[in-house]
Formats: structure tokens, C-alpha cells, sequence
């Protein structure tokens, strides 16, 4: 079964440099442009990784990783923050909050490929 | 003697002077206040003491000059008296002196004059023909007709020619002083008296002239006459050597010369004198009375004056300085308040209520402080909305750059499909100027954050010699490129640390990259150990070195020795200025060691154990 990635991101350019480079490398997508639309989706679609903004309308990334920590059945999916909060801190904030790992906007679509795949080594 | 005094007393006036002036012009204002009001009331009281002495002590030896003459004029008159009186008596026998000579009744006359003058000793008639005719005496028989011839003696030729005659004293069988007094009567006899001068100094003997002190009586030729050691008449002294008695003696005969009140005595010591004559016989009465016992009085008063000066001195010193420390006190208080305020205790306010016109500056001050801390809030808050426009900025221009940077590389990476090779160029030149502008915008926002306090240390444990491994795993594929060696000399045993780790691998990198960027041949060195609780690193390169002139100024923003470099080197020119800061912010210090065509090494040293408000713990 293909692997599904949840994007939850509110900028429309990020969303589709991700859509172009993950498609691309054969994974499913589910996107979501708010912090509440992204909990709702992943408690939906059981996504296999979630790809999380950070600076996020409504709820933002961190408080969003933090509800999905909470659910039982979330709480094992993997995070990665993207965030244009290049600055320090962040990273720990975002560990401290539940992210598995952590992608610095501008990201470099190579490496934010090479991150995904730590999680999902294989599409399939 | 009084040479040496004068230039002792000129030396000690000079150093006075020269440590007033060094007080007053020094540059505490309470020594210049206090010296000038002590020198201010002191002043005037030494002046007025000085005054009131000087008068006190003219006024004390007027009064006792005046005294001691009325003393003398009044031993004078008695003694006058005296010898009047013996030559109303003897003067008187003339009278009814028969000229054919009843001897045996002028000898009961003359027995009763000895009777009622018991000065006289002796008394004769000389008859006209210079022989004496009877002698009446104390000492021996009485003599009738013993026709001694006086003729030539001075006493019967004297006496005829001037009628009265007085003789020098003499002094008979060189034991008292006497004189003689003679008349001559109608008939050209001559009475002779012998007149014994000891009453004389029984008068002197009770005249009372102070405790020392004394009176005594000369003749006109200055033979003292009486004086009431009469040990000393007896010794015939002449005080005619003794210039103020001359100098009285020569007055009598020319009045208008000045006798001084001070003179020398017999002994040499210096005494208060005044004199007087004696009637017309040309004799005078002398009083001395010694200096230091005339004075003794004036000195009490000047001792006196002296205590109350000092007191007088001691108060206005205190009062001086209690004024000048009243006027000082508040300076200072505003001084120190002034200083805190400049230190940037805006909130201290100055307690100063003397409702004067320090109480005024006070209060100018503190208003100053108030706006002060005014402006200070109303820029902070500036400075804030500053900080948030910036990172807000920085986000509003991350973002579009995101999607720039991310959709070229799709395209780079062939997503949209294979594209001709001169596109692809294309696309490395949007790539390259685009993390140039990433690069920029990052540094900017780090060092306005550091400008404006806000960047944080975020203090955790690190390891030094994990930072070098990250620093050199991100740049040897830089160093690799320019075929230079990257060597590593990692002290062993380095304790772990305590600090930014992110914000001191960024320093680090700054630093490697810097090095790679200017060297194009040799080697880049990385060293890194530990002491005195702090690290110690450095990095060498072989590159251009660094101008003297320029060592100190490559730390500042977008600075660089070659401006095109910026553009050549891909650098921002903020790094070395953010990175200088950083360590700052760990209370450690950056510097370079430079030589131009040697390369250059950069050291910087941070705490070991660094703490939140970036001091060492």
C-alpha cells in the first residue's frame, strides 16, 4: 500500500513544491491548510507521516503536534516540523512539542526528500 | 640673629601662602569652601586682635609713664621741700646776724637750728675777713673763734659773690653724701651749713614703684645721690654713663630734647623710666621701673586676647566647616544621584529638601529623570516594534523565497523534465543569488536581533569537540573543492561545556568558511583546547592576511577589506560582526593575529560554563 503523508500547510506555493516533489517520489497525499483541518484529517486518514508548519492559521504546529501526541492512536505517526522560524530554539520547541524531526524553511526539497525518507524508506 | 628670624619668619609666611593657595584651588569645592570661610573669619579676627593688642599695649605704657612721672614729681617736691626748708633756716640766721658778732648768741641760734633741722650737722660763721668765728657742731665741741681761714674756700667766696652758695655733694669720710649751703649776710660773713643728704634717701626709700622697681635721685653731674640701696650712693656711682640719664641731665638745660621712655638701667636691663628736677639745684628724681613687670599687665591682656582669638579661630573653623559641609552635602547627594541617573537608575529621584536653589536643580533633576525615563520607555517600545517588524520581515521574505528556491531545484533536479543545458546555468545563477539573499536576510535578522538584547542564549551542555567534528564535516567538502588540507588539533580531555551550542558552531563555521573562502593554496587549521575555565579556539589559514590598519575594523557590519570580495567570496559581511558578538554575548572575547602575506589566525575564547545572562558561572 502506498504511504500517505499528511502536509499541513497554509502557504499554497509550499504545499505544491511538496505535491510536486512527493508525488513525484510515489507517495500519497492528504493537505491541510489550518491546525484544526490537520488534527481532523489525521484522526480521519491515519496518515503514515505528517509534514507540520509551524506558523499555522486557527491552531498552530505546535499546539496541533501536541493534540495529536494526546490521541492514542495518533500518537505513534511520525512528525516532522517545517517551519520558516529558522532560528534557534525552534528545533527544541518543536522536539519539546512532540516532532520527531525538524525541516528549516527555506527548505531544500532534496533534503526535505531525504528526511521523509528516514521515516518511509520505501513509497510502496 | 634677627636675619636668620626674618628669613624664618618669610619662609614659614611663604608656605602658609603656597598651602592656602593649594587648598583653595583644590578640587574638592568643600576643602575650597571651608579653607576660604575659616580664612574669612579668621581673618578679620587675627586683624582685630591684632588692632585691639597693638592699642592695649600703647594705652598700658602711656598710663604707666604717666604714673611713674607723677611718682617721680612727687619724691621731687618733697625732696624739694626739704632743701627749702633747710634754707629758709639757714637763710633766715642772716637775718639778725650781728656784725660786731655777740658769738655766744648766735651759738644758741645755731644750736637751735640744729635742733629744729636735724639735717644739719655742722653750722659756722665765716666773718668778712674769711676766718671763722664759731662752729657748731654734732660731732665735735662746739669751736669759738678758732680763726680757720676759709677766705679762699669756694663755700665763702661763692656765697659772697652770689649771695647763696651750694655746694656738689661730698661725701665726708667716704661715707655719706652731703652738701654744703651757704649765705652771706649784710656785714659780708657767710653762715655755712653742712647738710647730711641720708634723709634724702629715706623720702626715696618710700617712694613704692611697683615690686621691682625703684627711685633714686642724681645730681647735676649724674652722682647718685640717693637711692634705696645706699650701698650703691656710697660707692659714689655716677649714672652719667647710662644714656637715658645723660640724655635727662642734658634736657635740663635744653627742654626741647627727647627722652626715650624705654631706656637701659644700671644692670643693663630694660625698664620704664621717668624722671623729674628738683626745684632749682638741678638735681633729679628718677623712677625705673623694669620692663617685663611694666608689661606684665599689657601681656595679660595680650595672653587674654590670644585665648579668645584661639577660641574665636577654633569656632570659626568649625562654623566654617560645618557651612561649607551644609553647602557641600547636597553637591554631593546631586553628584552621586546624577551619576546613578547616568547609569541608567531611572527611577531614582533626589531627595533634597533645603527649598533653595539646590532643592531647584534637585527637582530640574529629577524631572530630567523623568523624561528621561519617558524617552527611555517610548524607545524601547520603538526598539520593539523595531525587533517585531524584523522578524516579521524576515518571515514575510523567507517565504516567497521558499517557494523560489524550492521550485528551482525541482527543476534542476529534472521534476518538470530534461532541459536544455543552458537553462540549467541559468538555474545555478537564480540558485547561488538566491541563498546569497537567504544568507543575507538570516544575518540581518541575527544582528538586529543582537542589537536590539534580544538574541537569547539558548544555555545547554554542549561538546567543543562535537562543534569542530559539525564544523568540519559542513566545510571539508568546501576545503576539498580548493584541494586545501583541513587540520584538526583537538585537545584531549576538554570538559564538556555549557553554552549556545548552535550559536557557537555558527561562529565556528563563520570562521572555517571565512578561511576556506580567502586562501587559495596551504592549509586551513583548526584548534581547539581548554584552561582557566574557558575554551580556547582558533583557526589559521595561509591566506592574504589582514592590513594592521584593518584588524579592528573587520569586526564591524558589512565590512570587508575588499569590497568586490563580497561579491567574489559570496560573503554578507556580517558574519565576523555577528560572530564577534555572539562570543561576546558569552562574556568571551574574539581577536585576530594578522599578517599580510601570512596569513591570518583568529582566535576567541568563551567560559567553559557560560551562563543565561551570558556571564561565566
Amino acid at each position: 500500500m502506498t504511504k500517505r503523508i499528511l502536509i499541513i500547510e497554509d502557504e499554497e506555493d509550499n504545499r505544491a513544491i511538496m505535491r510536486d516533489l512527493l508525488i513525484t517520489a510515489g507517495y500519497n497525499l492528504i493537505e491541510a491548510v489550518d491546525g484544526e483541518e490537520g488534527v481532523k484529517l489525521a484522526q480521519r486518514e491515519r496518515p503514515d507521516l505528517i509534514l507540520m508548519d509551524i506558523q499555522l492559521p486557527i491552531l498552530d504546529g505546535y499546539e496541533a503536534t501536541r493534540r495529536i501526541r494526546a490521541s492514542a492512536e495518533l500518537k505513534s505517526i511520525p512528525i516532522i516540523a517545517v517551519t520558516s522560524y529558522a532560528l534557534r530554539g525552534d528545533d527544541a520547541k518543536a522536539r519539546a512539542a512532540g516532532c520527531d524531526s525538524y525541516v528549516a524553511k527555506p527548505f531544500s526539497p532534496r533534503e526535505l526528500l531525504a528526511k521523509v525518507r528516514e521515516f518511509l524508506p520505501n513509497a510502496e | 640673629m634677627t636675619e636668620f628670624l626674618k628669613r624664618g619668619c618669610s619662609g614659614v609666611v611663604r608656605s602658609g601662602l603656597a598651602l592656602w593657595a593649594y587648598l583653595v584651588t583644590g578640587r574638592s569645592l568643600f576643602r575650597k569652601y571651608s579653607v576660604l570661610l575659616v580664612t574669612l573669619v579668621g581673618g578679620a579676627l587675627v586683624v582685630n586682635a591684632a588692632i585691639e593688642m597693638y592699642y592695649s599695649y600703647g594705652e598700658s605704657r602711656d598710663a604707666l609713664i604717666a604714673v611713674q612721672r607723677e611718682k617721680a614729681q612727687g619724691a621731687a617736691a618733697v625732696i624739694d621741700q626739704f632743701v627749702k626748708g633747710i634754707e629758709g633756716l639757714v637763710g633766715w640766721a642772716t637775718g639778725f646776724q650781728p656784725a660786731g658778732g655777740l658769738l655766744q648768741e648766735l651759738r644758741f641760734d645755731f644750736l637751735r637750728m640744729l635742733r629744729q633741722a636735724p639735717a644739719i650737722t655742722d653750722i659756722s660763721y665765716v666773718g668778712a675777713d674769711g676766718r671763722e668765728q664759731i662752729k657748731v657742731s654734732r660731732l665735735a665741741m662746739d669751736t669759738l673763734a678758732s680763726g680757720a681761714d676759709l677766705s679762699q674756700e669756694p663755700k665763702f667766696k661763692e656765697a659772697r659773690a652770689n649771695k647763696r652758695y651750694l655746694s656738689p655733694v661730698y661725701f665726708r669720710k667716704e661715707s655719706e653724701p652731703y652738701f654744703t649751703l651757704a649765705f652771706a649776710d649784710r656785714a659780708g660773713g657767710v653762715i655755712i651749713a653742712e647738710v647730711n643728704l641720708k634723709t634724702l634717701w629715706e623720702v626715696i626709700s618710700h617712694i613704692q614703684v611697683g615690686r621691682g622697681g625703684v627711685a633714686y635721685v642724681v645730681d647735676e653731674r649724674g652722682l647718685l645721690i640717693a637711692h634705696p640701696n645706699y650701698d650703691i650712693v656710697l660707692n659714689k656711682t655716677n649714672m652719667a654713663g647710662l644714656p637715658g640719664i645723660a640724655l635727662a641731665l642734658a634736657k635740663l638745660k635744653n627742654p626741647s630734647l627727647q627722652v626715650p621712655a624705654i631706656s637701659k638701667d644700671r644692670l643693663g636691663r630694660d625698664v620704664l623710666r621717668a624722671s623729674a628736677p628738683i626745684g632749682t639745684l638741678g638735681w633729679l628724681v628718677f623712677v625705673d621701673l623694669p620692663l617685663a613687670e611694666a608689661l606684665q599687665p599689657v601681656y595679660a591682656t595680650l595672653k587674654r586676647t590670644a585665648i579668645v582669638l584661639g577660641g574665636g579661630l577654633l569656632l570659626a573653623a568649625l562654623a566654617g566647616i560645618w557651612l561649607a559641609r551644609h553647602m557641600v552635602v547636597p553637591i554631593r547627594l546631586l553628584t552621586a544621584s546624577a551619576v546613578r541617573i547616568g547609569s541608567g537608575d531611572l527611577n531614582h529621584r533626589i531627595e533634597i529638601h533645603s527649598r533653595d536653589e539646590v532643592q531647584t536643580l534637585a527637582d530640574s533633576f529629577n524631572d530630567m529623570g523623568a523624561r528621561l525615563k519617558d524617552s527611555y520607555a517610548t524607545l524601547e517600545i520603538a526598539s520593539q516594534h523595531k525587533s517585531q517588524f524584523l522578524a516579521n520581515m524576515s518571515h514575510e521574505l523567507r517565504t516567497p523565497l521558499n517557494a523560489i528556491l524550492g521550485y528551482n531545484e525541482l527543476l534542476q533536479d529534472g521534476l518538470y523534465g530534461e532541459l536544455p543545458p543552458k537553462t540549467k546555468d541559468v538555474l545555478d545563477r537564480v540558485e547561488k543569488n538566491g541563498k546569497h539573499l537567504l544568507g543575507l536576510i538570516n544575518d540581518v535578522l541575527d544582528l538586529s536581533k543582537i542589537e536590539a538584547g534580544q538574541l537569547v542564549l539558548g544555555i545547554e551542555g554542549y561538546s567543543m569537540r562535537d562543534v569542530v567534528q559539525t564544523v568540519v564535516s559542513a566545510t571539508e567538502s568546501l576545503a576539498a573543492a580548493k584541494s586545501l588540507p583541513l587540520r584538526v588539533e583537538v585537545a584531549e580531555g576538554m570538559p564538556k561545556g555549557r553554552g549556545d551550542e548552535r550559536r557557537i558552531t555558527q561562529v565556528l563555521l563563520n570562521l572555517v568558511g571565512n578561511a576556506i573562502k580567502f586562501t587559495d593554496e596551504g592549509e586551513v587549521r583548526i584548534s581547539a583546547s581548554s584552561g582557566d575555565g574557558k575554551f580556547s579556539v582558533a583557526v589559521s589559514d595561509t591566506g592574504p592576511g589582514i592590513p594592521t590598519s584593518e584588524q579592528s575594523r573587520i569586526f564591524e557590519e558589512f565590512h570587508q577589506i575588499d569590497s568586490s570580495n563580497i561579491k567574489k567570496k559570496g560573503g554578507t559581511g556580517l558574519g565576523l560582526a555577528i560572530a564577534k558578538r555572539i562570543v561576546e554575548l558569552h562574556r568571551g572575547r574574539m581577536w585576530v593575529v594578522s599578517e599580510v602575506g601570512r596569513g591570518s589566525t583568529f582566535h576567541f575564547e568563551v567560559p567553559v560554563r557560560a551562563e543565561k545572562d551570558g556571564g561565566a558561572a
